[in-house]
């Protein structure tokens, strides 16, 4: 992705993969790596700040013999998310008037 | 370096972090390392940069600019141990008179049972070896006496059962304490 990712913009990217099934740090670095180029750190402060925020929370479970940290997607998360996805649809279509100069001027 | 040194270095850097903001990150850097595998390892930590690096950006994520003191010890478990068996010791010292004498009751309550049917049982045994001798009265007698007996088996079986129910009921309690003590 060639714009810049804002803090907010990462939140909801994550939300969204969260509220498809539940996930751990390193999987979902990896999914969001198919979309846009972020580096092994970027994702923890945002899942650290959402679960801090309570729309995430986590639990342990063992997979092969080690344990795994999962990130659930709260009731409050899907609110969160429904948020970012109406804000983004009236962010795109503002956009895409002006890059396409489809402007009334 | 190596993962090892890597989140050793790390959590050295964590140290003045409260104790559920080090171990959250610990936690998710080191089953990182291990689902990235050893094959990827270098890859991974190259790109994490130093610990001191990884570091910084942990602590602005807790709020906590590095070097200020914000440390709370982590809670080792057995570390209580002492002050909660003192605190056990009290409890059954306060509660011992109460108990005792719950236990009086409970006694007599299983002695009047088994007396009961005891004497039940006799008095049927004697008013049958009447029944030739006294007739009709007897057989009252005998008949009274059997209700005594089945109420006294009744009574000493729900004794038995109640007795059952809070052993196992006392036994749970004793696990729990012990589980609390060395929490």
């Amino acid at each position: 992705m060639a714009f810049n990712t804002g803090a907010a913009l990462l939140d909801a990217l994550v939300l969204s993969v969260a509220s498809n099934e539940d996930t751990y740090g390193y999987k979902i670095t990896q999914d969001v790596r198919h979309v846009m180029a972020v580096s092994e750190s970027t994702l923890y402060p945002v899942l650290r700040r959402l679960q801090k925020d309570g729309c995430l929370e986590t639990y342990d479970q063992a997979y092969a013999g080690r344990n795994r940290r999962y990130y659930h997607i709260t009731e409050q998360g899907r609110g969160q998310l429904a948020r970012y996805r109406q804000e983004w649809l009236e962010y795109e279509k503002k956009v895409h008037t002006v890059l396409f100069n489809e402007v009334e001027s | 370096m190596t993962k090892q040194e890597f989140l050793q270095r790390l959590e050295q850097l964590l140290a003045d972090l409260p104790y559920e903001e080090r171990d959250s990150a610990m936690t998710y850097y080191r089953e990182y390392l291990e689902e990235a595998g050893p094959e990827n390892e270098q890859a991974v930590l190259a790109d994490l940069g130093s610990p001191e690096q990884l570091a910084a950006q942990i602590h602005a994520t807790a709020g906590a600019p590095m070097g200020r003191r914000t440390w709370s010890p982590p809670p080792r478990p057995g570390s209580h141990r002492v002050e909660r068996i003192l605190v056990v010791v009290l409890i059954a010292l306060v509660a011992a008179p109460l108990l005792l004498g719950i236990l009086g009751g409970v006694f007599g309550f299983a002695v009047a049972g088994v007396v009961m049917a005891l004497v039940g049982l006799v008095c049927t045994v004697l008013s049958l070896f009447q029944i030739a001798a006294a007739g009709m009265d007897a057989l009252l007698l005998a008949g009274i006496s059997l209700a005594v007996l089945g109420l006294g088996i009744v009574w000493s079986g729900g004794v038995w059962v109640l007795l059952r129910a809070a052993f196992g009921w006392l036994r749970r309690g004793f696990a729990k304490m012990e589980r609390w003590i060395n929490e």
